[in-house]
């Protein structure tokens, strides 16, 4: 047989890690991959390059075939560990995601603000026009009261200028408001991350999906929103013995569908079912103890949080001691637990006990690997944070996590949530890896990085508002200035009644000056007074860090249309202008910051986007690796003993640029080992670098010879906590007046938004439009059929859309669900803007509707 | 894809329901002259002579759009 150089590389890559860990099906899935990979054709006019799918987070490499200035082809690329060559539908048709008819070639100005809200009232302008605008209104804004300035940025920017923008704002302009889209979608598995493990990362990777003989889905459907993962989970109950799927969620999904149990539970009660696990795992001896003894703490939080529905909840009492956390003992712990009995929790989500108790004795069996995996179901959600801290409440009582097919695992929604806005810190408390404005050593530590004066960045030592305080802010006339990348906060943004000033008591948005950076007309671009035409995914080089750990890198591989631009040269250029009098110690302060890589006088950068691009990496890189800096590395190490404590930044350890290029992508932290550069597939786990476990970090931080050779390295005291959360109710129960339960959520033709998928036909047709789903004894009940036209009613708006009642989302009675991308049929107009009060994210899956029949 | 007119078909029938009109082998051939052929890294092994579907893709709606009956 001839196997060439490249698939044995492959085979030989992904055998190492996972065949030492008992890995089933990986011979297959490797054959599924893509065996002719395009190539130059004979001409020499056709390329290929490597990329990034640019839709959800799962990540997946693709190889992009370019052909006479376009690009021709798509597909999967099989040397990315993240989908092995894999594709789902939205990937296959990359292709046509940058020729939509209506791509933005040109700067627009609006001039009557009158016109605001509508699709008329944009005009062409030249790019000096449209930079010394939007310069001229961010100073003044700025300078009158920078609390009135605020950007949104996304977990769609690519890394390296998410960080630029980060530094642009938080350095150049002192500001921390600033957050991403990724508050949205991620922020409470970052909470839970960081009050759970001290660290913003999941211990497992993708690798998992191989090797686990149960899986968890908890308000997940990946059949549509993780199709490539769900595709290599059912590979394994395919080729494995015996593998099972167990699905906890509010609606029958394509992925219930495939599953062995389906738990379908009343909307916010899933905490109680975790608690009930936990109970059960503990009144039946079931925990591992010698796992508990090692390596876990006890904690309960402040209890009774209400709910963050009205303005003023952050600065409330209950609001500001939300985080708080005390440590209990085990005795303690197990009496919090014990109200949950199977009946207590199947009385709360009409779940049976027998079924409660089948997924406890899953979890508790020895001899099974069990993976959880969960996504918005769990994030979006009033106390979002709290299910997280469930879940791995469960993990920590078995010992399943930080090993080989046992891991909690938390799903991503965008592509590069994880790269851009937590790694480089885009959200308004944070700094790059994993720093936050708050913290004293922190803020020195940055300061070294960015050649600033010790203290400088004290004056942003408060964090700044996130997404929904930014948007409230903004409705209520508080906000002059507001400028948004890679997100399309008109269509995604709950509550958009108010945002978008349907409700005339909330018009700021009108008063606000908006710019928007966008590669297509947007709802958003509707309420923008500028429009900023960019360059999209493989028209510029960029980089996606996933929810693995995983960073790869997307080649330029065609010219933006007409007189679009990289995004951060329009960053650049405004900054240059915006920071042309200002100073740091004396010198010009764009130029202290950006100066490495930007020319002023030539208003463009120094060098290619390449060396552009790799330039900031490597200051990026920075962080994680102190001993670059040796400023820096005295602070890492607490050198002068000022802190009292090290801070261990090489635990997140990145490789040079140029590392990731050869290798398609690479799971931090990533290790040198013999002049080579290894990824980290089983984070904490003690063993074998080269196979994929944790040896340095474990060698350098942790302690070897412990329970299940794992070592918590970067929790207080390397020991992450089991944080008691009880069972508290949904901000919004059905009633009398609004009787039915509605979640929103994403399909598998359309990626949030629908802004791209839309503009491309096959997605396009096989969806044309928003729906929503019920419940077909329901919908007979109010004489409704479906293609009907009714009127979903909330308290916060209303929207007409056409019901569907299809097994696709099959919804028990009272239940309903809509998708997000048309925004045709707005339905976040209806959806509360109620956020969990830990990690600030909303809650989409749980506002109350009314339904009739549409009239006229 | 004519997308209306595969409404519900995988619901109902799976991978099984694609066969028949896009297999390209003795066991399964195509008999739909218009509709193409399923490409041989959909089989085991990436040979449509196996005559199994890779348990990657028999997951049919992850690719291919379905237009639903709603």
């Amino acid at each position: 047989m001839n196997v060439s150089r490249r698939d044995f590389l492959k085979q030989a890559a992904v055998s190492a890690a996972l065949s030492a860990a008992g890995a089933a099906g990986i011979s297959q899935l490797a054959a599924c991959s893509n065996p002719k990979p395009p190539q130059l054709d004979a001409s020499g006019d056709t390329k290929t390059y490597t990329g990034v799918c640019r839709f959800c987070g799962t990540g997946c490499g693709v190889l992009v075939e370019t052909k006479n200035g376009r690009i021709v082809r798509v597909s999967g690329d099989p040397d990315n560990v993240s989908n092995h060559g894999l594709l789902c539908v939205k990937g296959y048709n990359l292709s046509n995601l940058l020729y939509g008819e209506d791509r933005l070639t040109q700067p627009l100005i609006r001039d009557n603000p009158k016109t605001k809200g509508t699709a008329e009232g944009l005009r062409e302008a030249t790019w000096e026009e449209a930079l010394d605008l939007v310069a001229h209104k961010l100073k003044q804004a700025w300078l009158t009261d920078k609390k009135r300035i605020a950007l949104w940025l996304s977990g769609q920017q690519p890394i390296t200028e998410g960080y630029a923008c980060a530094k642009f704002w938080k350095a150049g302009l002192l500001s921390n408001n600033i957050d991403p889209n990724a508050r949205l979608c991620m922020a409470s598995a970052v909470a839970s991350f960081v009050n759970t493990f001290q660290s913003d990362e999941p211990a497992g990777t993708y690798a998992d999906l191989e090797l686990a003989d149960t899986f968890v889905t908890w308000g997940a459907n990946m059949a549509e929103a993780h199709p490539v993962l769900f595709a290599r989970l059912m590979a394994r109950k395919h080729t494995g013995d015996d593998v099972r799927h167990f699905d906890v969620a509010t609606i029958r999904t394509r992925t219930s569908k495939k599953a062995d149990e389906v738990l379908i539970f009343r909307p916010g009660s899933d905490i109680a079912i975790a608690n009930a696990i936990c109970n059960y795992i503990i009144q039946n001896n079931l925990y591992d103890e010698a796992f508990l003894a090692d390596h876990i703490q006890f904690k309960q939080g402040t209890e009774n949080l209400g709910n963050a529905t009205s303005d003023d909840y952050d600065t409330s009492e209950i609001g500001k001691s939300v985080d708080k956390l005390e440590s209990i003992t085990w005795e303690a712990l197990k009496e919090r637990f014990a109200p949950y009995t199977l009946e207590y929790a199947s009385s709360l989500s009409g779940v049976p006990t027998a079924q409660i108790e089948k997924l406890a004795r899953e979890y508790a069996d020895p001899n099974r690997k069990v993976m959880s995996l969960w996504t918005m179901g769990v994030n979006q959600h009033n106390r979002g944070t709290w299910m997280n801290n469930c879940i791995y409440n469960i993990h920590f009582l078995v010992g399943k996590i930080a090993r080989p097919g046992n891991n909690p695992f938390s799903l991503t929604g965008q592509p590069s949530a994880c790269g851009t806005t937590r790694e480089a810190g885009t959200f308004c408390h944070r700094l790059p890896a994993d720093l936050v404005v708050s913290n004293e050593q922190h803020r020195r530590y940055t300061e070294v990085i960015w050649n600033l004066p010790e203290g400088y960045l004290d004056d942003i030592k408060t964090p700044g508002y996130h997404t929904v305080k930014m948007f409230r802010e903004l409705s209520q006339g508080n906000i002059d200035f507001l400028w948004t990348a890679h997100n399309n906060w008109a269509v995604s943004m709950p509550n958009l009644t108010r945002f978008l000033g349907i409700d005339s008591e909330y018009s700021g948005v009108f008063s606000s000056f908006n710019v928007v950076n966008e590669v297509y007309p947007t709802l958003s671009t509707q309420y923008a007074d500028v429009v900023f035409p960019v360059a999209m995914w493989m028209e510029r080089e960029g980089q996606f860090g996933n929810g693995e750990r995983h960073t790869a890198i997307f080649e330029k591989a065609v010219e933006a249309p007409g007189q679009a631009k990289w995004d951060l040269w329009v960053f650049m250029e405004v900054a240059r202008r915006v920071l042309a009098d200002q100073k740091i110690d004396g010198e010009n302060a764009f130029e202290r910051l950006f100066g490495e890589i930007y020319d002023t006088a030539a208003a463009d950068f120094k060098g290619g986007q390449h060396e552009v691009n790799a330039a900031l990496w490597e200051e990026y890189r920075t962080f994680s690796n102190p001993e670059l800096n040796a400023k820096a590395l005295a602070i890492d190490e607490d050198i002068e003993g000022k802190f009292g404590a090290k801070l261990h930044m090489k635990a997140k350890q990145l490789a040079p640029y140029e590392e990731y290029f050869q290798n398609h992508g690479l799971i931090w932290p990533v290790r040198e080992v013999k002049d080579t550069w290894v990824s980290t597939i089983w984070r904490y786990a003690d063993g074998s670098q080269d196979e994929g476990y944790d040896e340095y970090g474990v060698l350098e931080y942790g302690t070897a010879g412990l329970a299940h050779a794992v070592s918590f390295y970067k929790s207080a005291q390397q020991k992450p906590s089991l944080i008691f959360r009880p069972y508290e109710p949904p901000a919004e129960e059905p009633d009398s007046e609004y009787p039915f339960w509605l979640c929103t959520g994403r399909l598998l033709e359309h990626w949030h938004t629908g802004s791209m998928t839309r503009r491309i036909a096959e997605l396009k047709s096989a969806q044309p439009r928003g729906v929503i789903y019920m419940n077909q004894e329901d919908a007979a009940r109010l004489q409704i059929a479906k293609g009907d036209m009714v009127t979903v009613t909330s308290r916060y708006g209303t929207v007409d859309l056409p019901v569907a009642i299809h097994e696709r989302f099959d919804c028990p009675p009272g239940t309903t669900f809509a998708a997000f991308f048309d925004d045709q049929g707005l339905i976040n107009k209806v959806v509360q803007d109620t956020y969990c009060p830990i990690s600030k994210e909303p809650d989409f899956k749980k506002t109350c509707v009314n339904i009739e029949r549409a009239k006229g | 894809m004519p997308a209306t007119d595969h409404v519900g078909r995988w619901e109902k029938l799976g991978v099984k329901g694609c066969f028949g009109c896009h297999g390209s082998n003795d066991r399964s051939g195509k008999n739909n002259g218009t509709a193409p052929s399923m490409p041989d890294d959909h089989y085991v092994d990436q040979k449509a002579e196996t005559f199994e579907i890779d348990p990657y893709h028999l997951q049919c709606v992850q690719c291919h759009p379905l237009a639903v009956s709603e």
